[in-house]
């Protein structure tokens, strides 16, 4: 019997296939729960080392994805375990989804190597391979896990600190009035600990929720290009698009409702959310709504806004101004159509202020523009940096700590002895001791002797 | 002039808890043991508390038994005052403590020793480890020039090695409790290249009860019904002496602040380092300075002297000022001391130079146990003597190494945090050591243990057996009330109400209503009529094992994972350096530790898990691993 852990099997950039991998003894079942084949059995009933078409649905009866999966059964798989390997269109948004329906479903993140640890505890490891495989773990170990203490900085890691710290004072209290009976350390107040576990365990969820937000900056920026029809917003993308001719891959999905294109703009990867119109004509975009864009720019994580300089202020254009007004994202605002005549009065807005002036049509000023979005990013990315989560196992880390923190409030709650709370608050900080580099056990030695005056 | 005085398979030198195990289970396992003490009549001494048990130790006790050491049943014939701890605290960490009385402690081990087939004791300072030309240990020599020849030592000297007792300005080589240290030993190991470290440990001062005036104290009375330390032991021991508590207070810590200048721990005369679970009333008083008062505890050495041991007293100040810190304490205006508190300084070594055997990684044939080994506590040594014994025998009769893992007990837990991380002051165990601990429990030592007992051959088939009976029943019981259910009474809400428990509306099963937190078996005894009478030694199960079921099968999953890891032995002769995936400070952790199972290397600090999978895949590549 062993746990079912999940993960993304190809590599961290969008292609045209994306894998995601499960293996232990629940693999078909969890598979079972998330991926419908079209011929209408169940994966699990279906014959191993066979490939199912069929359909990945979260749990509210959503279709996130078509599927191809394939099934291994033990030993006769990579791992030497019960594996299901399910073959999904490769955006990293929507793997990132599916996996997180795995997790929903019963599986857990894998470790680093683990796949790896679990085919050679089976006796299935690729002996000419293996020693190219110890040194590619070694060498994303390397970059990963071991740096990822030094990654937190600022608040993430004032935040950490600050939950780390509850706990450690909690744990320790729990420890010196357990481990030090009948020496007058006084009982750990119990509803305040409940409180404090039930506190530490949401603030332990959102640091792991930032992940998502987190993401932005590692796998790429979600970008709205906003206008009003005939702003020039499709000339500008295919502009930007033709002048580094690197398009990652088309993401048009059937059951999606989106278009994506990934652009990459110097450093950083723009994933271009269709406003624009990528593939729409220009009849399309006049049905475009305002709502249409507004949408857009709250999920987005930077706003390029095309004015048409060669024409007055519309209504159309104050429409777009109020928006984004009330948009979080930064905004660039760009004056299309410099090599026409200009007609637009730049004193309309604070925006046009330090607006980007470019041809789309003659590809003048777009390198003005590729400068002013690595600026923002930058800029922004120190904004970030300190408050979100951007490493998986570190997400999954706090996951779980969030979890053990929860189940210490809730045996709190419902009245066990302190013991198992003691267990849970002690695990929860173990797993956000693997995110710091801390080493738990001898800092909560370390504080009962600080603030308690025991042993005889 | 030497002369060749016998040959013995194992020597043990030293005869406290870790020396008496090591010896009783080397010469039951079969092999022709010798056991040296410095002091005939200080076999099983207890020169500091007169206790056995404690949270984390009584677990250790209770493991001890049924593996088959000697603690626990000489423990449940010489203790005279017996708590159960933490008994609010839930299953995982209760535990037992139990004043001694040392004296018949010290009769029952010296007879128990004496009385064992393939055992001598002797009365002698072993001074020197003989080697021969090839350099192998092969024997061992006395003060007296008796050389023996052994094929394998276990130095079990705790406090004696290297001893030096300090009580202010005086400062005098000695062992503890006024017996010789030993000296010349230190040397022999020095040579040999064994790292020696100085470790400090203090005790308090005995007072004679004729001097205390005992109604100005309070009383701590024994408590009936806990459980013996020995599965062995039949009924609930029996209470035979009370304890006392007392406070100091402003006056007696005047008198310590006035004199700290002439504590040999503040004038820097002490190097050695002390626990920090063990400090001494000085060291209170000057780290928690606002608190009014420190607790002490008024307990009896035994049943046959009015010696009062003053737990919570201990100091290195000097005599005088002892006698005044003393006599603030109410009840204690006249008391006479019979001995005053002292600080040891003495020898160890750093465990990590140990296998999980405890043997030398570098000196084959030589194992260390108890304090010598930097630890604290005698049930901690016992434990250490046992597993060295059993060890030093399997490797001459040729029979697999004896390793506890950390998931079955909270000795494997001892002697892996020892050899896998080392420790910077006195070891002592307590229940957080554990990260089993709501599956590592007194009650249950023998259903983890026994069979190993048994199998060892150091366990009767009787009590292996009764063993099985006993679990068979704890299985039935729990099956019994997961089918007996209860009508929804107005008895049955009126009693589940008075628990603060909430009322039931329909037919419920004893197993869902013990599963609720303020539900004991009392509920079972009241309403089911038609239930089999169980001993509480089951029952206790019965209720801790539905109750906390969803908690201990969260650990089991836990540890099934785990021990795949401790399951994969790593070769002794591997040179990590060589090893080029690893990070360097993974090589070099590697190499000091000599780790024998991956289990054990990924619990090496600075060993990260892609360096484990590293590990393994070289390791199989490489030919190493045999499946």
């Amino acid at each position: 019997m062993t746990d079912t852990i999940a993960a993304i099997a190809t590599p961290p950039a969008t292609g045209a296939i994306g894998i995601i991998r499960l293996s232990g003894s629940r693999a078909r079942e969890v598979a079972d729960r998330i991926f419908f084949p079209l011929c209408g059995k169940l994966l699990s009933e279906c014959p191993p080392r066979s490939a199912q078409f069929g359909t990945i649905v979260d749990f509210n009866g959503v279709i996130l994805d078509q599927a191809l999966a394939l099934t291994f059964a033990a030993p006769k798989s990579y791992t030497g375990e019960d594996s299901v390997e399910l073959q999904c269109h490769g955006g990293l948004r929507l793997l990132d989804r599916v996996l997180a329906l795995c997790f929903a479903a019963g599986a857990r993140q894998a470790l680093p190597g683990e796949f790896t640890r679990r085919a050679f505890l089976n006796g299935r490891l690729d002996l000419s391979a293996a020693e190219a495989v110890a040194d590619l773990i070694h060498a994303e170990t390397a970059e990963g896990v071991e740096n990822a203490a030094a990654q937190l900085s600022g608040r993430l890691s004032d935040e950490l600190s600050s939950i780390y710290n509850i706990l450690l004072d909690l744990t320790s209290h729990f420890t010196a009035y357990i481990d030090y009976t009948d020496e007058g350390v006084e009982p750990p107040d119990l509803s305040g600990a409940e409180a404090d576990c039930r506190d530490a365990a949401a603030r332990l969820t959102r640091l792991a929720s930032s992940f998502a937000d987190g993401r932005l900056f590692t796998e790429g920026v979600r970008t709205a290009i906003v206008g009003k029809p005939n702003a020039g917003k499709s000339s500008l993308l295919n502009a930007l698009v033709g002048f580094e001719r690197s398009i990652v891959t088309d993401l048009a999905g059937t059951t999606r409702d989106t278009v994506e294109e990934s652009v990459r703009v110097g450093s950083v990867i723009l994933r271009l959310i269709d406003t624009a119109g990528i593939r729409e004509d220009a009849e399309t975009v006049e049905r475009l709504g305002i709502e249409r864009t507004r949408e857009a720019t709250k999920h987005a994580g930077l706003v390029i806004a095309v004015f048409d300089a060669s024409a007055a202020l519309s209504d159309a254009d104050r429409e777009v101004l109020a928006l984004l007004e009330a948009c979080e994202a930064p905004v660039i605002a760009v004056c299309n159509k410099n090599d026409l005549e200009w007609r637009l009065d730049r004193t309309a807005s604070p925006l046009f202020a330090d607006a980007v002036i470019l041809s789309a049509a003659t590809g003048e000023g777009l390198e003005d523009l590729k400068a002013r979005i690595a600026q923002t990013l930058s800029a922004e990315r120190v904004r970030h940096d300190g408050s979100v989560i951007t490493n998986r196992r570190q997400a999954e880390a706090l996951s779980r700590a969030a979890e053990a923190a929860q189940n210490a409030a809730d045996a709190l709650a419902a009245g066990f002895t302190p013991d198992i709370a003691w267990v849970d608050a002690e695990a929860a900080l173990s797993a956000i001791g693997e995110v710091t580099g801390q080493t738990v056990n001898e800092e909560i030695l370390d504080r009962v002797f600080e603030r308690f005056c025991v042993g005889k | 002039m030497d002369f060749q005085a016998g040959t013995y398979d194992i020597c043990v030198i030293g005869a406290g808890h870790a020396g008496i195990e090591a010896a009783l289970a080397a010469a039951r396992l079969g092999c022709k043991t010798v056991c040296f003490t410095i002091n005939l009549d200080a076999v099983g001494n207890m020169p500091c508390n007169p206790a056995i048990g404690g949270t984390g130790k009584s677990q250790i006790v209770a493991e001890l038994d049924a593996l088959g050491g000697e603690m626990a049943r000489a423990a449940d014939a010489c203790c005279i005052q017996y708590r159960t701890l933490n008994a609010s605290k839930g299953p995982a960490v209760r535990s037992v403590r139990a004043q001694a009385d040392r004296t018949r402690y010290r009769v029952y081990m010296k007879h128990a020793l004496e009385k064992c087939e393939n055992l001598d004791l002797v009365q002698a300072e072993v001074t020197d480890l003989v080697f021969d030309d090839a350099g192998t240990l092969c024997g061992v020599r006395t003060a007296r020039g008796s050389v023996y020849a052994v094929k394998a030592v276990i130095v079990a000297t705790g406090t004696f090695l290297g001893g030096r007792i300090i009580i202010g300005e005086y400062d005098c080589a000695s062992g503890p409790d006024g017996m010789f240290g030993a000296y010349r030993l230190t040397d022999s190991l020095l040579s040999r290249g064994v790292a020696l470290r100085r470790f400090k440990t203090g005790t308090p001062p005995r007072i004679n009860a004729r001097t205390i005036d005992f109604s100005q104290l309070e009383l701590q009375p024994g408590e009936p019904d806990t459980l013996p330390f020995s599965f062995d032991t039949p009924a609930a021991p029996e209470n035979k002496a009370v304890c006392h508590l007392v406070y100091t207070n402003e006056e007696t810590h005047t008198v310590i602040r006035e004199n700290l200048s002439r504590s040999p721990l503040f004038s820097g005369n002490i190097k050695g380092t002390g626990p920090r679970y063990c400090p001494s009333i000085e060291d209170k008083i000057v780290r928690f300075a606002d608190k009014p008062r420190h607790q002490l505890f008024v307990e009896p050495c035994g049943l046959d002297t009015e010696e009062i041991y003053l737990q919570g007293f201990s100091s290195s100040l000097p005599e005088e000022v002892q006698l005044k810190m003393l006599h603030t304490l109410p009840g204690f205006e006249h008391a006479h001391t019979c001995r005053p508190a002292y600080a040891i300084e003495y020898d160890c070594v750093d465990p990590l130079e140990l296998y999980p055997t405890m043997e030398f990684k570098k000196l084959p044939g030589l194992y260390g146990a108890g304090q010598f080994n930097g630890t604290s506590g005698y049930e901690e040594a016992a434990a250490q003597g046992f597993v060295a014994g059993v060890n030093a025998a399997h490797k001459l009769l040729g029979r697999e190494p004896f390793i506890l893992t950390r998931s079955e007990s909270y000795i494997g837990t001892l002697i892996d945090d020892l050899v896998t991380k080392g420790t910077e002051e006195p070891y002592r165990m307590m229940t957080s050591r554990s990260e089993y601990r709501l599956s590592l429990r007194q009650d249950n030592a023998d259903r983890r243990l026994i069979e190993k007992g048994y199998k060892l051959g150091l366990k009767s088939a009787e009590s292996y057996e009764r063993t099985l009976r006993k679990y068979a029943t704890v299985e039935a019981e729990m099956a019994r009330c997961e089918r007996t259910h209860l009508a929804p009474t107005a008895e049955l809400n009126e009693y589940l109400a008075s628990l603060g428990e909430s009322k039931v509306a329909s037919g419920v099963s004893l197993a869902d209503l013990l599963r609720r937190p303020a539900v004991g078996y009392e509920l079972v005894e009241k309403f089911d009529a038609s239930r089999p009478n169980l001993p509480p030694a089951v029952t206790a199960q019965v209720v801790t094992e539905l109750k906390y079921a969803g908690y201990i099968k969260r650990e089991a999953e836990k540890i099934a994972q785990l021990s795949r890891m401790d399951a994969i032995a790593l070769p002794d002769e591997l040179d990590y350096n060589g090893i080029p995936v690893l990070r360097l400070e993974a090589r070099q952790k590697l190499n000091r530790i000599r780790p024998h199972s991956i289990g054990q290397a990924g619990r090496i600090s600075g060993v990260s898990p892609a360096d484990i999978t590293a590990l393994m895949v070289w390791l199989e590549s490489n030919g190493y691993l045999k499946r």
